[in-house]
């Protein structure tokens, strides 16, 4: 048999810690080529008709990964039809006729279980080997969150334009190549000091707005057409809470953490709402406490957790007048329709901060 | 008290848990009327756009209850059986009615088996904080569970006679489609109606011995969660030598549903089968002339087959 | 002299332009189809403009565009503000409503509603997905029927008994239209049952959740059919103004944001005399192949849209030099 060699669906820049996890583990990774027009419409071309986009991309995603010569699969699931996403991309690949293995890494919320999937990945791997790869992939994943908030803050008011992404593209290149913890450590903290150094034109209070919704289409900015970039290019301060860390550690610890977002989300919703419905809930709540302009929920088009967390975002929105810029994507979403509303959304809220200011 | 029950989502499988657990009580209970227009008008002026036609229907219901009882009972369901999950819109529904229609009193149970909440425990803790006393509230609740069980036991009953009896019609169709819209006077009763009219004998996916069907379809699919699914899964393969055809009623945009059926469509071969998706406004004139060319094929393959065998 | 602004919004459907004067004094004004051509409705509504202009006293110190061709027209006219159709909108709107609380929008391609308060936006929403209920969908489905789309309106008030019509998805609707038609439903329901639909839909859709109070305006191509009209105030309740100019608003509004944004530059109608051509090209400069937009001005290359990244428009001035 040819070699092993194990893929992943893509989600951000996230793809250097899924590499590193799968180097570490010892087997060889082959990262997806990157996403563009025809990952998304090779993949909605097999996929069933309304199902919610992120399938679609992950399909895309692994057929182009399996035509680059891929023999493994890793696929994770959350809560609601993501759990499922694995099981029906199986049976779809299998009858376009591709030879590969699939490990499910959806079940296994017990360590168990969890050890088990990634012993698929790399057989004969060891249970310290195995804490170590996910460990050091764990951080790099970390890095690069804690880089990409401090952008998403600042990048909007850079004084010459291009400053943060240089700073950052260098970051992902040595990310990739970090292999010590220490190493990644201080990458992290060199860069977080370079982008401090850079000169911003940045106002005493900027517009500050919050990006809530569904964990796929805000982590990928090529499902969301760039959306926070897009913010920021208005001048905004942009403010996302998911990452993929995040999501993890409320995983392990789901029962403590639903208790925590729904006493934030009090009084509006009594009970979980499902995957992340109730956390976009709670931190439109809060962030309108704490004095932000705005915030923008995102949405694949019928992702039910979601659509129930509108109804009462609508509701927040109305009785509070707090402006909330509702964005559904599907894989027909024209990027055009995208940035008109983005930069109408962005001028509204400057509009009402003048009107604040000068009455 | 009198406690509004709208006709939407389960309580087209638990009406009879429910109105017997809540009429034990001491409650009177009151029954929106079968989906109508003007319901589901109002069901979809009030729900986010792109809410399933499910979720808009229990809201229009709810609202026509408005003023003609005191409260109204939205239960929230998560999981029944540990490792299994409802649709989110089960764990949603009680703060999505109560975000819609602000002003509506509402009286909920919550069942959460993964988080050992259970449902004798939470509708005995429901009727207690409306004043029933423990001991009415737990013999209410044996007398519903066994009524409710007697109930199923019927359901299950109907199936056998659908495998054992001879076909009523030319061909026979397995509809398949949650109980709360093939029940549902304007969703699935058109349809159940039409292919009757157009000479086929209907079974239903509602019509099996659920725990079997649960069980059926968790041995084929086996990582999917949704306890509702699972049996529709489970009724395709129960009845797949018994019909000619089937026949697939999906809401617009049920997720569940739509990788369901997907992957139905890869697993069982060899059968006819067609998918029917609606959504509010779907015009009944495309419906129609689906359904009757379907039932065309399904004539045309047991004619050939019939001369293939006569032939031979 | 007296300073003036030029506002032109590019819509898919019509082209608007105004010149208003430093005091809000509206001094010209033109309205064409784009009929798919966008610079060359621009240069003919601009000999218009010039025409009303000449005889006044205004000069044209900054120009505004606005609408879905906006940056193609901007780079044209070297404008100095640039601005999406819906801030446009209520700018223009609130020059001329300064106690407006609602704006409705049914335009060709999409819609949408915009929430002020004390003379600030402060809520709004655009529709979705699909063009059901818009502009584009009431004329394809006039030419099923057989009626000019204008005159649409006077059947749907003939109408006393409206049929009913699937109107969230162009799709349903069609097959549901044909097939009233076909059963014998008289033409005028149909015409009603169909304003109905895109008002429901409106409501259901971009109108959902969100405080409509009057006044309100409504405002786009559709406001003309006063079918949609009456269907909007039954449905809502309220009054619903129907301003003479309103397909103008967004013309008025960039106009005034060019003024306010304070730039100015020199103008000249005499950019009508130059050769404009656009070209499409693919980028393959990446699996993405972004499809770039450019426009070269007498063969020289002006400027170009469309790519995520720098590189497309790095090439297509390199093949535009190259040509």
């Amino acid at each position: 048999m040819s070699e092993r060699l194990v893929t992943f669906p893509h989600m951000g820049e996230y793809w250097i810690a899924f590499e590193t996890l799968v180097l570490e583990l010892g087997a060889t990774p082959l990262v997806p080529p990157r996403m563009t027009k025809h990952t998304l419409e090779v993949g909605a071309r097999h996929s069933p008709e309304f199902v919610c986009v992120p399938f679609k991309y992950n399909l895309g995603n692994f057929i182009e990964a399996l035509d680059a010569g891929a023999s493994v699969i890793g696929q994770a699931g959350g809560g609601c039809r993501f759990g499922y996403y694995a099981e029906v991309q199986e049976a779809i690949l299998r009858d376009l006729g591709y030879e590969f293995e699939m490990v499910n890494l959806t079940s296994s919320w017990s360590i168990g279980e969890f050890i088990a999937d990634f012993k698929r990945i790399a057989p004969g791997v060891s249970t310290l080997r195995i804490a170590r790869a996910f460990a050091i992939a764990y951080r790099k994943a970390k890095a690069l969150e804690a880089i990409d908030d401090r952008v998403r803050k600042n990048v909007g008011f850079e004084s010459e334009h291009g400053a943060h992404d240089r700073i950052v593209g260098r970051f992902h290149r040595e990310l990739r190549a970090a292999g010590a913890f220490r190493d990644v450590a201080r990458l992290e903290e060199r860069t977080l000091a370079e982008l401090a150094a850079l000169p911003l034109d940045k106002p005493e209070r900027p517009l500050r707005v919050g990006v809530v919704g569904e964990l796929y289409v805000l982590m990928e900015p090529f499902a969301n057409h760039s959306i926070e970039r897009r913010l920021a290019e208005h001048g905004v301060e942009v403010h996302r809470f998911v990452t993929l860390t995040k999501l993890i550690e409320h995983g392990i610890r789901h029962r403590p953490h639903v208790r925590a977002l729904l006493g934030e989300a009090d009084p509006w919703v009594k009970y979980h709402l499902g995957a992340d419905g109730t956390e976009s809930v709670a931190m439109t709540w809060k962030l309108m406490q704490e004095g932000f302009d705005g915030m923008a929920h995102l949405k694949p088009f019928g992702c039910m957790p979601e659509v129930s967390a509108m109804s009462v975002l609508q509701r927040i929105s109305r009785e509070h007048t707090f402006p909330v810029l509702f964005v559904s994507y599907d894989a027909q979403t024209a990027e055009t329709g995208i940035r008109t509303r983005i930069e109408a959304f962005a001028d509204m809220l400057a509009m009402r901060v003048q009107g604040r200011t000068s009455a | 008290m009198r406690v509004g029950l709208p006709r939407a989502l389960l309580y087209h499988k638990y009406h009879v848990l429910w109105t017997t657990f809540l009429e034990e009580c001491g409650f009177t209970t009151v029954v929106s009327p079968p989906t109508n227009r003007r319901i589901l008008e109002r069901g979809v002026a009030l729900a986010v756009d792109e809410s399933c036609l499910p979720m808009k229907v229990l809201l229009g219901h709810i609202e026509s209850l408005s003023g003609r009882c005191d409260a109204v009972f939205v239960p929230r369901q998560e999981a029944f059986e540990r490792g299994e999950h409802l649709c989110v819109k089960f764990m949603g529904a009680y703060d999505i009615v109560r975000n819609t229609i602000p002003d509506l009193r509402l009286v909920t149970y919550d069942v959460n088996a993964d988080h050992g909440v259970d449902e004798r425990r939470s509708m005995i803790a429901m009727a207690r904080s409306l004043g029933v006393p423990a001991r009415v509230a737990r013999r209410a609740y044996v007398l519903a569970e066994a009524a409710q069980h007697a109930h199923e036991v019927e359901l299950a009953r109907l199936q056998q006679s659908v495998a054992d009896s001879p076909r009523s019609g030319d061909v026979r169709i397995l509809v398949v489609g949650h109980s709360y819209n093939l029940a549902d006077e304007l969703i699935g009763a058109p349809i159940l109606g039409y292919l009757r009219t157009l000479g086929a004998e209907v079974v239903t996916s509602d019509e099996v011995d659920k725990a079997l069907a649960r069980r059926t379809g968790a041995s084929m699919s086996p990582t999917m969660k949704w306890r509702y699914n699972k049996e529709l899964l489970g009724s395709v393969e129960l009845y797949r030598d018994m019909v000619d055809g089937i026949v697939f009623v999906v809401t617009f945009p049920c997720g569940p549903d739509s990788l369901m059926a997907e992957l139905c469509a890869r697993r069982v071969t060899g059968i006819p089968m067609t998918t029917l998706v609606l959504d509010e406004l779907a015009g009944e004139a495309g419906t129609r002339t689906r359904l009757e060319s379907f039932v065309d094929i399904l004539r045309e393959r047991r004619r050939r087959a019939h001369l293939t065998v006569v032939g031979a | 002299m007296r300073k003036g602004y030029l506002g032109v919004d590019i819509g898919s459907i019509s082209t608007k332009a105004v010149v208003v004067a430093a005091d809000g004094d509206i001094v010209a004004s033109a309205y064409l189809w784009t009929e798919g051509n966008p610079i060359g409705a621009v240069k003919r509504v601009l000999s218009e403009i010039e025409g009303q202009a000449a005889g006044t006293d205004v000069r044209v110190v900054a120009v505004g565009t606005t609408g879905s061709a906006r940056e193609l027209i901007g780079s044209v006219l070297g404008a100095q503000v640039v601005k999406n159709e819906i801030t446009a909108h209520a700018m223009g709107t609130l020059s001329m409503h300064p106690d407006v609380r609602t704006i409705f929008e049914i335009g060709g391609q999409d819609s949408k509603i915009i929430v002020l308060r004390d003379g600030v936006p402060v809520d709004y929403a655009m529709n979705t997905l699909c063009a059901a209920g818009t502009g584009s969908f009431l004329s394809s489905q006039a030419r099923r029927l057989g009626i000019p789309v204008e005159d649409f309106g006077d059947y749907a008030l003939r109408s006393t008994r409206p049929t009913k019509i699937a109107g969230r998805c162009t799709v349903f609707a069609e097959s549901d239209l044909v097939h009233k038609a076909q059963i014998g439903y008289a033409i005028e329901d149909i015409v009603a049952g169909l304003c109905n639909a895109i008002v429901n839909n409106y409501l259901n859709n971009v109108g959902k959740g969100k405080e409509i109070e009057p006044p309100i305006v409504f405002q786009g191509g559709v406001s003309k059919n006063v079918g949609v009209v009456e269907a909007f105030k039954r449905l809502t309740g309220h009054d619903v103004i129907v301003d003479e100019v309103g397909h103008l608003m967004g013309a008025v509004g960039i106009a005034l944001l060019a003024k306010s944004s304070g730039l100015e530059g020199d103008f000249d109608f005499a950019v009508r005399e130059f050769e404009f051509q656009t070209m499409g090209d693919e980028c393959g400069g990446c699996a993405n192949n972004c499809e770039v937009v450019y426009v070269l001005r007498d063969g020289e290359f002006l400027d170009g849209w469309g790519a995520r990244c720098g590189t497309g428009i790095e090439r297509a001035r390199t093949a535009s030099a190259g040509r």
